[in-house]
């Protein structure tokens, strides 16, 4: 028994550790595959705006601006959606034929490969977006900033929705009746009863939704307009880290330009450690 | 009666005539037969009263209950109940599992159109309001309902939990009205004493017992007009119970209480008047004391035997 024992739990210890071993080696690859462009670059690498292979200049600050900036403002746009969907799959219309169909077609969205959303609003949300930038008088790309920011929105909707429902009816039966009979409306009990009570489970969802956001490549990279420039409006085109890596690694034939995009992926996993970091201490801020 | 005159007229007899002695022994031995023979003569002197709502003058009622039916989707839970509350007093609703005695206090707190398979049928009226026509919000706030299970706002602390019916509702108070609400509810409720010292620290740390009060205080801070209370000790251990207990006896002397139990010997401890409740049907309501000692229905004399239920 003591034999068994002590073999489950090496077998467990070494499966628990697989994985921070697995940050922890690439960021050590990644450290040392920059090494090239950074003997080259120094620190500007972290805050030029200027990526020209040509000049070999290479500073990352334009796909770091522009992954935070769509992930914040895809993050934004989705919340309103997100939330009613949690609120009225998991309370309103709880238990209903209507809500499990909702529910299910909501987690679909994620299933969808983003390369086919990419597709997809290629073909039908960018002529929407010329339509409305000629309307306004803006120059007609189509792609852009703003473009990529609410096809994000719209493919992480299922994270922060499905777990908000799970949360939201996991809320006790109890509790809820306990507010009734004070007598609140279905707005109070939900206003001051079930999205506090759920409240962290609903962070986590966004924070999955963030998360994914961050690491978006395919759809973003076909719908950003790929400019190495910073926004200079919100319907300008700019890039991200995800998009410039897969974009250009494949034509990165010079060694400073491959360990520059080497960099950016570092710039991409410490960004998103210390956005992982960010959420974990906003969660016990809210929580406890 | 019996009890006082037997040992008179015996000692009586006894001065008279020696050959009727036997008789007067027999007499008493009478009163030691078995149980099965005995019970037709008790059977005997049931009381003719079966619900003592109609002795209630309108004045002295504070809910009347007529007609009232609850089905759940096609099942008949509640069959025509009629029962009148009064205005003074606590009165226990007791019963086997299963025989609607928190259906009937969940339905005067329309807690039952939270669900939709629900239907209730019926009049209630609180004083001389008929509350089926109000909006159940309203309802709900002039009658107030303690649960089987302590249920604090866990997302609130013990003064905000007091406070609960107004911050849930959306009522604006200030600070010394807030102060007071919380200071005299608690004291209310008998827990000002335990908490006072910890006002602002979650409900749901409290003890189970504790819990339970804390509920009642938020009730109690609504000025409701009348308190249900559904089986409010069953999750809690003794001496939590005989807490609640001695406070439900304090409590009553302002405010009438509706109370389900199934536990008949706290029925008998502490409530004036007893409904006793069988398959959806109000079998007997009178008196706690005379229901205790001569019920009028056999079935509420079985169920008090513990024969069911």
């Amino acid at each position: 028994m003591q034999v068994k024992d002590t073999f489950f739990r090496i077998i467990l210890l070494i499966a628990a550790c697989f994985a921070p071993v697995l940050i922890i080696g690439s960021l050590l690859t990644l450290s040392s595959g920059f090494i090239p462009a950074f003997n080259e670059t120094g620190l500007s690498f972290f805050w030029s705006a200027t990526w020209d292979p040509q000049t070999r200049e290479f500073g990352g600050v334009v796909f770091l601006v522009g992954t935070i900036a769509t992930s914040v403002l895809a993050l934004i746009l989705s919340f309103p959606f997100s939330i009613a969907i949690s609120i009225f799959t998991g309370e309103i219309i709880h238990g209903t034929r209507l809500a499990s169909i909702i529910a299910n077609l909501v987690e679909i969205i994620s299933a969808i490969p983003s390369v086919v959303i990419g597709l997809w609003a290629i073909f039908v949300f960018i002529p929407i977006m010329q339509q409305l930038q000629i309307l306004i008088g803006a120059i007609p790309y189509g792609t852009g900033f703003l473009t990529a920011t609410i096809v994000l929105a719209f493919m992480i909707i299922p994270f922060s929705a499905t777990l908000g429902r799970e949360v939201i009816t996991l809320v006790p039966t109890h509790i809820k009746e306990a507010a009734y009979a004070m007598g609140a409306t279905r707005f109070e009990v939900i206003r001051y009863v079930i999205l506090p009570y759920a409240r962290s489970g609903i962070i986590g969802g966004f924070l999955i939704s963030t998360a994914r956001a961050f690491g978006e490549t395919m759809a973003v990279t076909m719908l950003i307009g790929n400019v190495n420039h910073l926004p200079t409006h919100i319907l300008s085109p700019t890039n991200t880290m995800a998009s410039i890596i897969a974009n250009e690694f494949a034509e990165a034939t010079d060694n400073v330009y491959y360990a520059a995009l080497i960099g950016i992926g570092l710039l991409l996993l410490i960004s998103s450690i210390v956005l992982s970091y960010l959420a974990r201490r906003i969660i016990k801020h809210f929580i406890l | 009666m019996i009890e006082t005159s037997t040992p008179n007229k015996l000692s009586n007899l006894n001065k008279k005539d020696p050959s009727q002695k036997q008789a007067a022994v027999f007499h008493k031995m009478k009163r030691l037969k078995p149980l099965s023979i005995r019970k037709p003569s008790i059977a005997k002197k049931r009381p003719q009263i079966k619900n003592i709502s109609q002795q209630f003058s309108h004045a002295e009622t504070i809910l009347s209950i007529t007609d009232l039916c609850v089905y759940f989707s096609a099942t008949k839970v509640l069959k025509n109940i009629n029962i009148n509350f009064p205005k003074k007093g606590l009165v226990a609703i007791m019963g086997p599992s299963g025989c609607g005695k928190s259906t009937l206090i969940r339905a005067i707190n329309r807690m039952h159109e939270l669900d939709q398979s629900t239907n209730v049928t019926g009049k209630l009226m609180l004083g001389n309001q008929d509350i089926t026509t109000l909006p159940a919000m309203a309802v709900r706030q002039r009658i107030g309902m303690v649960f089987q299970r302590p249920n604090p706002f866990p997302n609130m602390t013990i003064f905000q939990n007091v406070l609960s019916g107004y911050i849930l509702t959306g009522m604006r108070l200030n600070k010394k009205q807030k102060n007071e609400i919380v200071i005299e509810n608690l004291k209310k409720a008998f827990l000002w004493d335990e908490v006072k010292d910890r006002l602002h620290e979650r409900g749901t740390f409290l003890s189970g017992g504790q819990q339970q009060r804390l509920c009642i205080a938020r009730s109690l801070a609504m000025q409701v007009d009348v308190l249900l209370l559904d089986e409010p000790t069953s999750a809690l251990d003794p001496i939590a119970t005989t807490r609640i207990e001695n406070l439900l006896q304090t409590l009553k002397k302002e405010i009438p209480i509706i109370m389900v139990t199934h536990n008949t010997a706290q029925a008998s401890r502490i409530s004036d008047y007893t409904a006793f409740l069988y398959l959806g049907e109000l079998i007997e309501y009178n008196k706690t004391k005379i229901m205790f000692t001569v019920p009028s229905d056999k079935r509420t004399e079985a169920y008090l035997m513990g024969r069911f239920g």
